[in-house]
């Protein structure tokens, strides 16, 4: 732990850490730029990183732009990422009655608090889990894939899971496109040799996180930011709300970690849940939508702790507790460290570093919220119109830096019209991009499964981890499997 | 089946939606049985290559299945948010701009692409009416913006991260 912290304590460091948190508030405060397609687009400018900083880099734009979405839910009421969608409820009835700074201060002690407490609870469980990951085979592995697409199926959408599972399925087969690892056939290439290679993670990401929300956002009004007059808040008095509701900072922090590690949910989900736990566990739950500090504070603390919880599952089993977590993964991969449970014996000190990386990018993150946000209602200024032209460009560009296929270029078009059709009929993206990201893992465990089942049948039956994950993967189907579309299920409401 | 009460075009859209997840299952299912084996070169059979694409595939028409039969089951209910007008030609306008920029690349100087599309998608998404003082604020902000897309971006990708453009 000390190892990792000394070899991070250079100027380099502190120079990433300020910029790309500063980098991730503005992505995340944008409307329209989410914490994913953020990631996404930011990767391509790490390619040319020593891979430690490459990373820190990654994770301190994560950790911004999760926290930059709470200043436009409360001040324009759009949320800047799915994560603040519950911080909006409580954050804006705030601002409108002039508690813009209360509200603001109170989501930036918030979000420092989970992103702490998430940062140490990925240094207690990483290790412990991929000790326990070692264990694992074929029938485990596969298991765990398809358990992660069903749970994330049912889990990012809760109206109609069957939506979350044909995202699921549907990302699935597109990563059985192209080249397989066993005998090398070209599976659904129809001779055509830029499918034979494969359609790449990150445009399919861009297309489907990026293009997409572009297009959505050209069929939305503008927005408007708060005016009304702001009564200040002073530090001290917001530390004073947050140890009054200790209660929920413990509860939201508990269930920010559990639904951060599940595979591919991540922190938008993390933060309704918390949020619904608040409302429904408060003495005040009148006060709920009217601007309850309780209900922001539900929301923000889970959505940060979420995000290093959701790094525990990509650093140990190489499969993503979020979307934006997914591209981190990919990131890793292209830096050279290999997440999976060899991490701990291929590259001891990885998880340390991730650990302080974690604590420098929420400190900073903090810092900066606390000091920036005169500044930050400038950026909030920018129209949109002028935004989509910057963000197009770095659409096309960040995926084709990274193989120079103009193919690429048409793999993220053509995953923005797939990702917009899909999302104005309430499909969930995560779902789709976890099975892109674990097809391929999938498949070889299950043929590599199949032998060893033809062999010894009876062999699953002594593999406890296998028959859990078997049986989660039962619950979640049978519980899918009575939910009904109701009303929230609004027509083609746009962002998912 | 319990009945459902949502919009009508989601109904239509869902019964749509899975038809076409119907006939990608169907598709993908066939081309999967039709894999190679590699047998005859002495692998083992259940490490054929369309094993896991003929269970996904399957998955998805059953899926696509059960959409169907739910969208014919369901019953509409007409409510102002569900059935309110779709704001549909800024996106047909966007997606145009963005397919014939994305067309261009690699046939176009990129530089020269993303000015293109900067001066198109200004044309059609910015307000020119208004004030002198607003119409010449805007006027370079546009300028700014595409100086930014079709410059800059494209220079600081070629020489800080060594990216030959397209």
């Amino acid at each position: 732990m000390i190892d990792a912290l000394i070899g991070l304590l250079t100027f380099d460091t502190l120079f990433n850490v300020l910029w790309a948190t500063l980098a991730g508030i503005v992505i995340g405060a944008l409307p329209g730029l989410t914490a994913t397609m953020g990631l996404a687009l930011m990767t391509s400018l790490t390619y040319s990183m020593e891979g430690n900083q490459a990373i820190l880099v990654l994770i301190c734009i994560y950790i911004g732009s999760i926290y930059g979405g709470s200043r436009s839910a409360i001040l324009l009421n759009i949320p800047g990422t799915p994560a603040n969608a519950a911080t909006g409820l409580e954050g804006h009835p705030m601002a409108l009655r002039g508690e813009a700074a209360r509200a603001l201060g109170l989501a930036t002690v918030a979000s420092l608090t989970g992103g702490l407490i998430g940062g140490i609870s990925l240094s207690l469980i990483s290790p412990a889990l991929a000790d326990l990951a070692l264990g694992f085979g074929s029938f485990e592995y596969f298991f765990l894939g398809i358990m992660g697409v069903i749970v994330a199926g049912r889990m990012t959408s809760a109206d109609d899971p069957l939506k979350g599972w044909l995202a699921g399925f549907l990302g699935l087969a597109v990563a059985m496109i192209g080249q397989e690892t066993m005998h090398a056939y070209p599976r659904y290439a129809f001779g055509n040799l830029n499918l034979s290679g494969g359609i790449g993670l990150i445009p399919a990401m861009v297309g489907a996180f990026g293009v997409s929300e572009l297009l959505l956002s050209l069929g939305t009004g503008e927005a408007k930011l708060v005016k009304a007059k702001v009564k200040s808040a002073s530090l001290l008095s917001i530390l004073g709300d947050m140890i009054r509701n200790w209660v929920t900072v413990v509860r939201s922090s508990v269930i920010g970690i559990v639904v951060g590690v599940i595979p591919g949910v991540g922190e938008d989900i993390a933060s309704w849940i918390s949020y619904g736990a608040a409302r429904r566990l408060s003495k005040h739950p009148e006060e709920f939508t009217k601007g309850s500090r309780d209900g922001l504070i539900a929301a923000e603390t889970a959505n940060s702790a979420a995000l290093p919880a959701a790094i525990i599952p990509a650093l140990t089993l190489a499969v993503p507790g979020s979307a934006p977590a997914a591209v981190l993964l990919a990131a890793m991969f292209i830096h050279n460290v290999r997440p999976g449970p060899m991490i701990l014996i291929e590259n001891p000190v990885f998880i340390s570093t991730v650990f302080w990386i974690i604590i420098f990018g929420s400190i900073a993150m903090a810092v900066m919220g606390l000091m920036l946000t005169r500044p930050l209602l400038y950026v909030l200024k920018i129209p949109r119109e002028f935004l989509t032209p910057v963000v197009f460009t770095l659409c096309v560009l960040g995926p084709y830096a990274l193989t120079q296929r103009i193919f690429d270029i048409y793999v993220v078009l053509a995953f923005g019209l797939l990702g917009y059709a899909l999302r104005m009929m309430r499909y969930p993206m995560a779902p789709l991009i976890l099975g892109i990201i674990l097809g391929g893992m999938i498949d070889q465990n299950l043929r590599r499964g199949l032998m060893l089942f033809a062999r010894d049948p009876m062999d699953i039956l002594t593999r406890p981890i296998a028959l859990l994950l078997i049986m989660i993967c039962i619950a979640a189907i049978v519980i899918g499997g009575k939910a009904r579309p109701g009303k929230r299920l609004g027509l083609f409401s746009g962002r998912v | 089946m319990n009945e459902l009460n949502y919009g009508r075009r989601l109904i239509a859209a869902d019964l749509l939606a899975g038809l076409a997840f119907l006939v990608i299952g169907i598709g993908a299912l066939v081309a999967a049985l039709s894999m190679p084996t590699f047998v005859d070169r002495g692998a083992d059979p259940l490490t054929a290559p369309g094993i896991f694409p003929a269970f996904v595939s399957a998955v998805i028409m059953l899926l696509g299945a059960v959409l169907v039969l739910r969208s014919l089951r369901s019953r509409a209910t007409s409510s102002e948010e569900q059935d309110a007008p779709l704001n549909l030609r800024p996106v047909a306008i966007g997606l145009v701009l963005m397919t014939v920029a994305i067309l261009g690349i690699g046939k176009l100087p990129f530089g020269v692409v993303m000015a293109g599309f900067c001066i198109a998608y200004f044309a059609a998404f910015v307000t020119w009416r208004g004030s002198r003082v607003e119409i010449i604020r805007r006027l370079t902000a546009a300028l700014v913006t595409t100086l930014i897309a079709a410059t800059l971006i494209p220079l600081a990708f070629e020489h800080i991260f060594l990216v030959r453009l397209p």
